[in-house]
């Protein structure tokens, strides 16, 4: 066999072996990137006593406030804010993992924000936060390569997270809170009650 | 552990069926042991389920059971794409009404005997003139609110309550329907418009998938009367596993578990059987019996639902003041045209959420807010449910590998359409585009792959037939060659016609009710 081919029988096989370790990685990985959220309702766990925020953690909830709202391309009202915070710190004594997910967030995003020059996300202007929940949202969790990069360094495991585990999360808690629906000028939304007669009049519209 | 007591029956499943039998059983002093997999979901803790979802999301449902209730599915080899049993069934005290939409339609009479009339599909052995009397006792029994119309079936009674009229989205689209030769109607709600035997009327929370109110009915209202009368037992949390038929060809007992380990034996005179589609056909499997025949699990059907969307920019809609679609058609449901196809019925959506298009259109930040105020409220769904054709290649099986928390076979699901499924689904496409575009839509295009979703209705595994060949149960919903079992439900249905099934699992139910009380008079 010539120099040439051993050369390229090896460069084939180191690729080979590359290719088959990433795939190997990720199915031993998966467990780790993405935290079953298909919890069964326990009545019992509906009557779990609220949490008691720490100063740290406020911090953290505001941080995760500031991205939903640059998330989804608005700024929130004071009511919206109030809204938001208490149905984060529902969901801290509903789901305790969360509070390792909205910290992880808070921390990659004031990083961001600080390598841009400001002083942490909340302080960042809104060009620099588009910017920061553009590099995010860019990740398409979807695809095979998104899942393969998540695995070669701990930061990208933890963007891969964010983005395909905490935004799906905040992002399902906002549009059902009644945050976007005051934005389209509804004074009751889902999980609000009324009178069923509504419906057969016009309704208030923002857009 | 045996009681040492005989019920006069036993049924396992607390969904409509179950909770209607027990009901009607009780009410003639009837004792009756009921035999749940799922817990209570009281009325009074609904808002917080509801609020907890909405914070929290995980399975469109919150009553599910992830890693108690493993299930196989292989759909996607034969329809291209998966069905997620896990979204579509529901364990818990009034079982699958927990979360249903409340459409309570009658099946058209020309249902119950498509082969005879159209030469497609198989008759049922009963007809809709004898089941007509129990259709409008189901109607009275769980609320409906309605208004009669020329294309519904007839009736020998009034609702009990009227429908819920046209919204002002819904009168958009009227005369352009008219145009177009469309006839449109309110559909048929167990919502109660007014208060009813107790239950409010709509609270308007738009979520009637879980309804805080109680003005949707919701079957754990007949298992409470069941109880309160003081002839009923419920066991929560409990797995019914075998059932024990005797040589003689009469059940013993049903074995079950409850999910802390704790073995049971029930034994009544009369057994039903009534765990919706998928369980139903499983626990006859697991307990080898009624299989004479191998026709439980097979005949596996859904109403698949085919859906186009459309954007209308010169209309305003108002989305989500009230959680359901008021208004349906079938003006497309019979007809010499059903030779080639199955029944079609057309439903009128004005929900949808362009934040839902976040991750498909990979929108965010200002993009999807002007995305949001551009489409909010100007967009309109048409929804075509869809008749799938009895198939034996469509079935329920036990999982040769796959197990549940106690080690016995899993369901494997494996739904397959024929060469009439895949013509219905092309023309629904059809309809609903050619709809949508004459009503002045643009950007109209399907909405999922090929438009297809699936609405939950599992149907057929158990099929009624007088030929103990062709079918599982007799016309009374008794099992072929067993004395004391009867099975009852969506599982019993040959066909399924394009309607949602419940009003029909109630009629069935109170027919099977009236035939024990009498067999045991």
């Amino acid at each position: 066999m010539s120099t040439e081919r051993r050369k390229l029988s090896r460069r084939r096989l180191l690729i080979l072996a590359a290719v088959g370790s990433a795939v190997g990685a990720a199915i031993w990985l998966k467990p780790m990137l993405r935290r079953g959220r298909s919890q069964q309702v326990s009545i019992a766990d509906l009557n779990a006593p609220a949490v008691t925020l720490t100063r740290d953690m406020e911090g953290t909830l505001d941080t995760v406030i500031t991205f939903i709202g640059a998330l989804f391309g608005r700024a929130l009202s004071e009511t919206d804010r109030t809204e938001l915070r208490e149905r984060l710190t529902e969901t801290l004594s509903q789901d305790p993992g969360r509070t390792q997910d909205y910290t992880a967030l808070a921390q990659l995003i004031d990083r961001l924000a600080r390598d841009a020059g400001a002083a942490g996300f909340v302080m960042a202007n809104s060009a620099q936060r588009s910017s920061i929940v553009d590099q995010i949202m860019r990740i398409d969790p979807g695809t095979l390569r998104s899942r393969l990069l998540a695995h070669l360094t701990p930061g990208r495991r933890q963007y891969y997270r964010i983005r395909s585990t905490t935004v799906p999360d905040l992002v399902w808690l906002y549009r059902y809170s009644g945050v976007p629906w005051r934005a389209r000028g509804y004074e009751r939304w889902p999980g609000v009650p009324g009178d069923w007669h509504e419906y057969l009049t016009a309704g208030k519209t923002n857009s | 552990m045996m009681s040492g007591k005989t019920y006069d029956i036993c049924i396992v499943g607390s969904g409509i069926a179950g909770a209607l039998i027990a009901a009607q059983a009780t009410r003639q002093g009837r004792s009756v042991v009921l035999i749940e997999a799922g817990q209570r979901f009281p009325l009074a803790e609904r808002l917080k389920v509801l609020r907890r979802y909405q914070n929290l999301g995980g399975l469109y449902f919150p009553w599910q059971y992830p890693g108690r209730d493993n299930y196989v599915d292989s759909s996607a080899e034969s329809i291209g794409v998966g069905y997620q049993l896990e979204r579509y069934r529901m364990k818990g005290v009034g079982g699958s009404t927990l979360h249903w939409g409340g459409r309570a339609q009658r099946l058209r009479p020309t249902d119950f005997s498509t082969a005879s009339t159209y030469g497609v599909g198989i008759d049922w052995p009963v007809t809709y003139a004898e089941l007509e009397p129990y259709y409008s006792a189901a109607e009275w029994e769980i609320g409906v609110s309605g208004s009669p119309h020329a294309l519904q079936s007839p009736r020998s009674r009034d609702y009990p309550m009227t429908a819920f009229p046209f919204s002002i989205d819904d009168q958009i689209w009227v005369p352009i329907a008219e145009r177009l030769g469309i006839s449109l109607y309110p559909a048929p709600f167990a919502i109660a418009t007014t208060p009813y035997k107790g239950r409010s009327a709509c609270m308007a929370y738009s979520a009637c998938n879980m309804c805080p109110s109680g003005a949707r009915y919701s079957a754990d209202i007949h298992v409470a009367e069941a109880e309160n009368s003081g002839h009923c037992e419920l066991l929560t949390m409990t797995v019914a596993r075998r059932i024990d038929v005797r040589p003689s060809g009469a059940v013993a007992a049903i074995h079950a578990t409850t999910v802390d380990g704790k073995d049971l034996e029930f034994r009544a005179k009369n057994y039903v059987i009534a765990a919706h589609g998928v369980e139903s056909a499983r626990l006859l499997l697991l307990s080898n019996c009624g299989n004479h025949s191998d026709q439980v699990g097979r005949n596996f059907m859904e109403h698949p639902f085919i859906k186009a969307g459309g954007y209308l920019p010169s209309k305003r809609f108002y989305p989500s003041r009230v959680g359901f679609e008021r208004m349906e058609s079938m003006s497309y449901y019979d007809g010499a045209e059903r030779r080639q196809r199955g029944a079609m019925k057309l439903e009128f959506e004005f929900a949808h959420d362009p934040l839902h298009d976040m991750e498909s259109e990979h929108l965010w930040g200002e993009r999807l807010d002007r995305h949001d105020k551009e489409l909010f409220g100007h967009w309109l769904d048409i929804n075509v449910e869809t008749e799938m054709q009895p198939n034996s290649d469509s079935r329920i099986s036990l999982d040769p590998e796959e197990k549940d928390m106690f080690g016995d076979p899993a369901p494997h699901v494996h739904m397959a359409f024929n060469d009439i499924d895949h013509r219905t689904q092309r023309r629904a496409l059809e309809i609903a585009t050619d709809l949508l575009q004459a009503s002045g839509a643009q950007d109209v295009k399907p909405v999922g792959p090929g438009g297809l979703s699936f609405p939950a209705h599992n149907m057929g595994t158990c099929r009624m037939s007088d030929n103990p060949n062709l079918g599982v149960v007799d016309r009374n919903c008794r099992v072929h060659g067993i004395s004391n079992l009867y099975v009852v439900g969506s599982s019993v249905y040959p066909t399924g016609g394009g309607c949602n099934p419940t009003l029909t699992i109630a009629a069935l139910s109170l027919r099977l009710a009236e035939h024990l009380m009498q067999a045991n008079a």
